[in-house]
């Protein structure tokens, strides 16, 4: 448990300098552009984000610093306080101050610090104060204070430089005995001392060129006992091997090191950009496969021709197969976070909590992984804070005073599903609703089903909780987890029962790389949609097609009428003849509205290996990449949400203005 | 301007230019040899929604995918007819691959400062700001191109213009 903590705060402190390098630029913007609520907006999230995770992995004094400084930001956000020159000189104090924090913590996890007067500033500045000189005085001592705190941190290093002198005689009985394998151990415990940076640099390398031929000789096995050349290469280097074992107690992060060596024949570590460059090429090889496969008994008549065509075309997919496996990682170490945040949430919201793991070794993409954590943390907590009854209530409804709260993860398809349940109160549509009224995202007279209603919490700015509370609550939480998981083209849905609990449930790609699509046909091209957005497909009847003079036509699908667009018109490509009844209606539910959209013919479906377009033409809306078919011609992937988002914008409140009056 | 350039570059790289020469309609351009990156027969292509005509679409070139263009639409020159030595030249603009079309290719052209051209100032023409200078030989003439002023910026402007509308 000792060492996953430490995995974790580790992993935590690297992630965290790059939000704060992000908040640094956003603040910087911010300074340029007093006005924009889409910055604040932007700041605000990261910050809570910072504050969420840091809090999480245990480190209460950065969350409680991140705390002061996100309350700051939240007045500037509501407009209680005007954005100015003094105001953002804080922020980027703050940030300067954990960044600092952060880069100290990650010298010496355990680290501690004063952020009294900083603190006091921000606080100062939330009350709307203008800072005055005497607390920037007192800033600028608070530095130091916090340097004494790592200069502390750091073992010893003369005990190092005293090391070296006594070394010598240790060394040269070492060196008589001629241990070979004593250099290899060296030359990681080298490693570690490099690791610790402790030791002068030029020190080391100078070592480290006296290690390394060593080295190589000793694996080669030409080491002869007794030989004095090789022996007195040795003798400066092995008596620091015993070094790092006193300092690893000291300094936590270091004793990780050593464990990590011993598995290097098992794993190595391969840059994520290289495994990219492998899966383009066996993507390709799969492609010209596939065309000699068509070829296959028509253009070629040779049996052993053929015979291997069928060969390759095994190899290829298990080739391909193991490249795609290369970016694939357990969801365990994210899911483990959870339990820390389960604990740390329930604690500080006074409930019982009971975690469920299920699915720890479910396997999915390395990028995606990356991306799923923060949006994870936040639908955990929100399931403890607002899914869960306090306790007083569960036993008042004859519930066991234990709320469960279950993240699964599965794979469905070519999806892999996290669905994070708990068994609290259920999510009351009907005060969804009012709300959704009250900030004018629906109209009161309009029908929206309870299913769909509470889909809207997913909507930016709205928290139902009245009070701020230190977990959640403040509104952020949820539209970011549904901008981050569309982002990687994922899906997230809610489910819930009055009184039995809800389902948070997200459907993520098992990679970024690869999509499935629906290739279509537009005249005599073929295009390729990403089957994540087709929600069906029909053939539409002459009944279901109305024409509205003024927005176009529209089709009515089971009561429910949708705005009906022409792919090929809207793309000014020629399409088949013919009207709308000759073609294949595909409805899309985009995030926000739902639609149709006509194509000549529905092809079939395959997975499509994503190919970036070029810079000249990157820019062209509507356009997710592009992909190479199995003719080997390229296809251009549709976002059918991106291409008519202006469409939808433009006509969306007259549009269901006049179906409400239809209807 | 131009002239200047290149006999400031020339003086880097040596004696000579070093140009490939290939033929639009009836007339002969050239561009820098290392932008040059392959030469390949036509390749079929997909066509791009939305893009400017001389766009002729994306083209697989082993497994990446880039856009082709054509340079006559461009240049407003009609192309030969029945024209079977028609190829494409795969250009390195400013670290993009693009596909250029031409109506054949001819030689590569080696010369010196002396052989180069500046443009004739003619206030009405279209082109010349992509013309980087004239190499005259005996009775013919190549117009040195430069591509990544005939098709990046301007287009560049006009696709982010379509990204406007859209």
């Amino acid at each position: 448990m000792e060492d996953f903590e430490r995995e974790l705060k580790e992993d935590f402190l690297e992630e965290s300098l790059q939000l704060l390098e992000d908040t640094e630029q956003s603040f910087l913007a911010l300074e340029n552009d007093k006005e924009s609520g889409e910055l604040l907006d932007q700041i605000f999230r990261l910050a809570h984000n910072l504050k969420g995770t840091s809090r999480a992995v245990g480190f209460g004094e950065v969350a409680e610093f991140t705390h002061e400084m996100e309350n700051l930001i939240l007045k500037l956000k509501t407009g209680e306080l005007e954005v100015t020159d003094s105001i953002v000189t804080i922020l980027l104090e703050c940030n300067d101050h954990i960044t600092h924090m952060i880069s100290t913590l990650k010298d010496d996890l355990d680290a501690s610090f004063d952020s009294k007067e900083i603190i006091t500033k921000v606080i100062a500045a939330v009350n709307g104060e203008a800072a005055s000189e005497e607390i920037v005085a007192q800033d600028a001592q608070e530095d130091p204070l916090v340097e004494e705190d790592i200069v502390e941190a750091i073992p010893d290093a003369s005990a190092f430089e005293g090391f070296e002198d006594e070394s010598e005689p240790v060394a040269q009985a070492i060196s008589d005995s001629g241990e070979s394998n004593e250099v290899e151990i060296s030359a990681s415990a080298l490693e570690s001392l490099r690791e610790l940076g402790l030791s002068d640099e030029g020190q080391l390398k100078e070592l480290e060129l006296k290690v390394a031929p060593a080295k190589e000789e000793a694996e080669g096995l030409t080491i002869k006992k007794g030989d004095e050349i090789v022996a007195q290469e040795m003798a400066p280097v092995t008596p620091i091997k015993p070094e790092p074992a006193k300092a690893a107690p000291k300094k936590p992060a270091a004793s990780s090191n050593a464990p990590k060596k011993k598995n290097e024949d098992e794993s190595i570590r391969v840059a994520l950009s290289r495994v990219e460059k492998l899966n383009n090429v066996v993507g390709e090889l799969v492609i010209l496969q596939t065309v000699l496969d068509q070829r296959r008994f028509v253009n070629i008549q040779d049996e052993l021709s053929n015979k291997s065509i069928g060969h390759l075309g095994k190899l290829s997919k298990e080739i391909q197969e193991i490249s795609m496996s290369l970016r694939m990682v357990p969801l365990k170490s994210t899911l483990q976070k959870m339990n820390r945040i389960v604990r740390d949430t329930s604690k500080t919201l006074n409930k019982k909590v009971n975690l469920n793991l299920v699915g720890e070794d479910t396997e999915i993409d390395k990028t995606v992984l990356e991306n799923l954590s923060d949006p994870l943390v936040h639908i955990v907590r929100n399931a403890v804070d607002h899914g869960l009854e306090s306790t007083e209530d569960r036993i008042r409804v004859g519930k066991d005073e234990f709320g469960n709260v279950e993240i699964a993860a599965f794979h469905e398809g070519n999806n892999l599903v996290i669905e994070i349940s708990d068994d609290g109160g259920g999510i009351p549509a009907d005060i969804i609703r009012n709300k959704a009224i009250e900030k004018g995202l629906i109209r009161a007279d309009q029908k929206i089903s309870d299913d769909d209603i509470i889909q809207y919490i997913f909507h930016p700015g709205f928290s139902t909780k009245e009070q701020v509370t230190e977990v959640s609550g403040r509104g952020v939480g949820m539209d970011v987890v549904r901008t981050n998981i569309e982002g990687m083209s994922g899906d997230i849905k809610v489910t819930t029962e009055m009184g039995k609990g809800s389902v948070f449930k997200v459907s993520l790609p098992l990679t970024m790389a690869i999509i499935d699509g629906m290739i279509i046909r537009i005249g005599e091209e073929k295009y390729i949609i990403p089957l994540s957005q087709v929600h069906e497909s029909l053939k539409p009847t002459e009944k279901m097609i109305n024409s509205i003079s003024g927005f176009g036509e529209c089709l009515n699908l089971r009561g429910d009428v949708l705005p009906l667009f022409n792919v090929g018109t809207t793309l000014k490509r020629k399409t088949d003849e013919g009207n709308s009844t000759d073609k294949i209606a595909v409805i899309v539910h985009s995030s926000d509205f739902k639609f149709a959209v006509l194509v000549d013919d529905i092809l079939h479906q395959q997975q499509v290996v994503i190919k970036t377009l070029g810079e000249e033409i990157k820019n062209t809306k509507g356009f997710m990449g592009s992909s190479i078919l199995g003719d080997g011609r390229p296809a251009f992937i549709l976002d059918l949400n991106e291409l008519f988002k202006g469409s939808l914008k433009k006509n969306k409140n007259s549009f269901s203005n006049s179906i409400a009056r239809a209807a | 301007m131009s002239v200047e350039e290149l006999k400031a570059k020339s003086q880097v790289s040596g004696e000579y230019h070093r140009f490939l020469e290939f033929t639009l309609g009836s007339e002969d351009y050239a561009i820098p040899l290392l932008s040059v990156r392959e030469v390949i027969s036509i390749p079929e292509t997909t066509p791009i929604p939305k893009a400017p005509t001389h766009f002729l679409g994306i083209m697989n070139l082993r497994g990446q995918v880039i856009s082709v263009v054509d340079l006559r639409t461009k240049l407003k020159i009609k192309s030969k007819e029945d024209n079977a030595e028609e190829s494409v030249i795969i250009v390195d603009v400013n670290g993009m691959n693009l596909g250029i079309v031409v109506d054949s290719i001819n030689k590569v052209l080696a010369f010196s400062d002396d052989e180069v051209s500046e443009v004739p100032e003619i206030e009405t023409q279209a082109n010349a700001e992509y013309i980087q200078g004239v190499y005259r030989k005996e009775d013919s003439l190549t117009v040195l191109l430069d591509v990544a002023k005939v098709l990046d910026l301007n287009d560049r402007k006009l696709l982010s213009g379509t990204k406007a509308a859209a």
